[in-house]
């Protein structure tokens, strides 16, 4: 099964592919993000966004978009800049994904272009000091985070 | 209809559903907009008696867990993750502890697979109880609630009688589980089971004849099935409307290829089909714990526990009581884990349940709400906006409750 | 000790208010719980209201979060005199698991003051029904 959903891959240009166990993992540039993700949902009929993973490596914030369908995870791999984290949003693809952006905005700071929630704050406080780093940032300390609002 | 089009409806429908109405026309919110600044937990915006938008906030119980897990370390995470819910805590840590132990090159016994399935199944049953209870106290059947509370106590008293504790257990570890089975508790197994099975007969009567709760429940909250597939709703939510989706069967875990459970669904998509789905969901976890108790085979109940983790990204669900519950786990080889990602079942069903509620009234959230089985706090606090009349006002969980079941016994829905 | 009749009809009607405070649920239905047949807090006079105007206990489980903070201070004071509060819980008490947190108060103390904690994670119904006959004794002013 998940030989013959590979092949279909190879269609997409410009993506890195490798499997193992029931786990793929396609590595993309991304601009290509939502042409890829409309491919997946139309093409493949694999039409479960689980959910979106934000992780800060040190200069990039690599992004993990994790699908689920005819047996098979498809995680879709992007990595942007820290210095400008922006990307545009799949919600005009899959509407589900509008509270999972708003939570990777919320706790790295990406900005996803399209998406109505990212002028507030779905998770933190308001309160939430917007000179400090995002929570889940490597720069962040959660000591001086504390401080900051007042939780003694 | 076409996969393009379901798309294009789904969009127009609903995160254009997330823009507010005003008198100037379409405003686009967020919650920095004048008329919501306060954090509240979900306001309900109505046009005379029908509701038009709900709009949930969802911080109220965010800790800062995923920061938290990055400063334990392996063994010590799993006790912080299991307390993330009190309901399904041990789908938490099963939930880590599998996707961990998947970076490793360790397997996980045979009789602790079994053990794992047996909790798994128990907690299924305590929390659809719990569940059931709570619909019966929403609709005003308080005998309901009361009676139905008092037969869980009777799987709470199995849970404490193997793994120690009721509700917290802190039983699975990486590579198994902590301690093994009591003996001779196969007979309080099978007896409180028994007790159960005939319990959950009677309540499936009372459920679908009693006239307090088939008002209340049948034919409220609809949703096509087209445009919900787009929102990505998991659990008896997505099942109740005819997908046969359930990660026990599509991806087994635990002893799950074994013994396999019968997947139910359901086409109605209403509340009094979520009540039945779940009483047949307890009955089958019943079957499968009998059949487990019985074969299950001897040997030990964990390998070594390991104190660091190789390098590597690993993924991991379980279909915890209310859907599927996922994690992503990143390692580095050390003795903490770097990163730790959990997208839990409620939060991917929230804007279905409130898709489902346009057009119904006031009296109908707390039902559709608790039907699609959210945590104690979601309900508490509630705004209600009133388009016609330009007001505002606030309402806690308890007097919607009363509102529902006086607007109920004056009035009848069309 | 003379008997006193505004005590005793204290502690013989205590009427709950329970607020979640961002926690995990397992204390709340626990506490729950020690309303139903098997444990059933009812018989000792104790009964759960929905306003903080009906009260004359706050029973407050969970971590205090940022959001939760103002809302906390304004029910408790919404309670008319004499009130008194039960922190349930290992987070309520101190924190609890969650210590550390960027995200929570290390108890429900520095935001309101407490008449009585109760340890656990989660206390037990029969836990909940020990601490209350401790409430009851302080109302009567037997104990501290």
């Amino acid at each position: 099964m998940s030989e013959v959903l590979i092949s279909k891959f190879y269609e997409l240009k410009d993506v890195k592919i490798s499997k193992e166990k029931n786990r793929i993992m396609i590595e993309t540039s991304p601009d290509k993000i939502v042409d890829t993700c409309r491919f997946i949902i139309t093409k493949l009929g694999i039409h479960h966004l689980v959910t979106i993973t934000g992780i800060d490596e040190g200069e990039k914030i690599c992004i993990i978009y994790h699908f689920w369908g005819q047996q098979n995870f498809v995680n879709l791999v992007v990595r942007i800049e820290k210095t400008n984290p922006r990307i545009n949003s799949i919600t005009r693809v899959v509407p589900g994904a509008i509270f999972y952006e708003a939570e990777v905005h919320d706790m790295l700071g990406v900005i996803f272009e399209g998406n109505s929630l990212m002028e507030g704050r779905l998770l933190l406080p308001d309160t939430y000091p917007s000179d400090l780093p995002p929570p889940l940032r490597k720069e962040a300390n959660p000591e001086e985070i504390r401080r900051r609002m007042g939780l003694e | 209809m076409s996969s393009d089009e379901s798309i294009e409806r789904a969009v127009k429908e609903t995160t254009a559903g997330l823009i507010q109405y005003s008198p100037e026309g379409l405003v686009p919110f967020g919650p920095v907009h004048p008329a919501l600044k306060e954090p509240e937990y979900f306001k309900i915006i109505l046009e005379g008696e029908k509701i038009v938008q709900i709009i949930p906030r969802i911080g109220y119980a965010h800790r800062g867990i995923e920061r938290a897990a990055q400063d334990r370390t392996w063994i010590q995470a799993i006790y912080l993750v299991e307390r993330i819910c009190g309901i399904c805590s041990f789908s938490h840590s099963l939930a880590f502890v599998q996707t961990v132990e998947s970076l490793t090159e360790y397997e996980v016994p045979r009789r602790a697979r079994y053990i794992r399935l047996i909790i798994a199944e128990m907690e299924r049953i305590h929390s659809h109880l719990l569940w059931l209870g709570l619909v019966g106290y929403w609709t005003g059947f308080d005998t309901l609630f009361m009676w139905i509370w008092r037969d869980r106590e009777r799987v709470l008293d199995l849970i404490e009688m193997i793994t120690g504790n009721r509700v917290h257990k802190s039983y699975a570890t990486i590579t198994g589980v902590r301690r093994d089975l009591p003996e001779n508790i196969e007979r309080h197994v099978q007896s409180a089971m028994k007790y159960l099975s005939e319990r959950v007969a009677f309540y499936k009567e009372i459920v679908n004849s009693e006239a307090t709760i088939l008002t209340r429940t049948k034919g409220v909250g609809w949703i096509s099935p087209d445009v919900a597939i787009r929102l990505c709703p998991v659990g008896p939510l997505l099942r109740c409307m005819g997908f046969k989706r359930d990660v026990r069967v599509d991806d087994p875990y635990a002893a799950y290829d074994e013994i396999v459970p019968e997947v139910k669904t359901s086409t109605d998509s209403d509340a009094l089909s979520l009540l039945n789905l779940r009483l047949e969901e307890i009955e089958d976890s019943i079957r499968m714990i009998l059949d487990a108790i019985t074969a299950i085979p001897t040997g030990p109940v964990k390998t070594t526990v390991p104190r660091t983790i190789p390098k590597g990204d690993a993924i991991g669900h379980v279909e915890a009581p209310r859907g599927e519950l996922f994690y992503f786990v990143r390692s580095e080889g050390g003795s903490k884990p770097t990163r730790v990602k959990i997208r839990t079942p409620t939060l991917a069903n929230i804007l279905t349940a409130t898709e489902m509620l346009k057009g119904h009234t006031l009296a109908d959230v707390p039902v559709v709400l608790t039907a699609m089985d959210p945590c104690f706090g979601c309900m508490d606090r509630l705004t209600v906006i009133d388009l016609d009349e330009g007001k505002e006002w606030q309402v806690n969980g308890e007097q919607l409750r009363r509102y529902g079941i006086e607007w109920y016994k004056n009035n009848k829905r069309e | 000790m003379r008997f006193s009749l505004k005590s005793w009809s204290r502690k013989n009607s205590l009427w709950l208010f329970h607020v979640n405070a961002a926690s995990c649920n397992g204390c709340d239905i626990e506490f729950v719980a020690s309303l139903t047949p098997r444990y059933d807090i009812e018989r000792l006079g104790a009964q759960l209201v929905p306003s903080p105007k009906h009260a004359d206990v706050l029973v407050v489980t969970g971590t205090v979060n940022p959001l939760m903070r103002e809302r906390l201070k304004r029910i408790y004071e919404q309670m008319p005199e004499p009130k008194y509060v039960i922190a349930l819980g290992a987070c309520a008490g101190g924190g609890g698991v969650m210590k550390g947190c960027y995200n929570v108060s290390h108890g429900v103390d520095k935001v309101i003051p407490v008449d009585l904690y109760v340890p656990g994670c989660p206390p037990r119904p029969e836990a909940i029904i020990y601490g209350l006959m401790k409430l009851r004794n302080k109302i009567e002013g037997v104990e501290k």
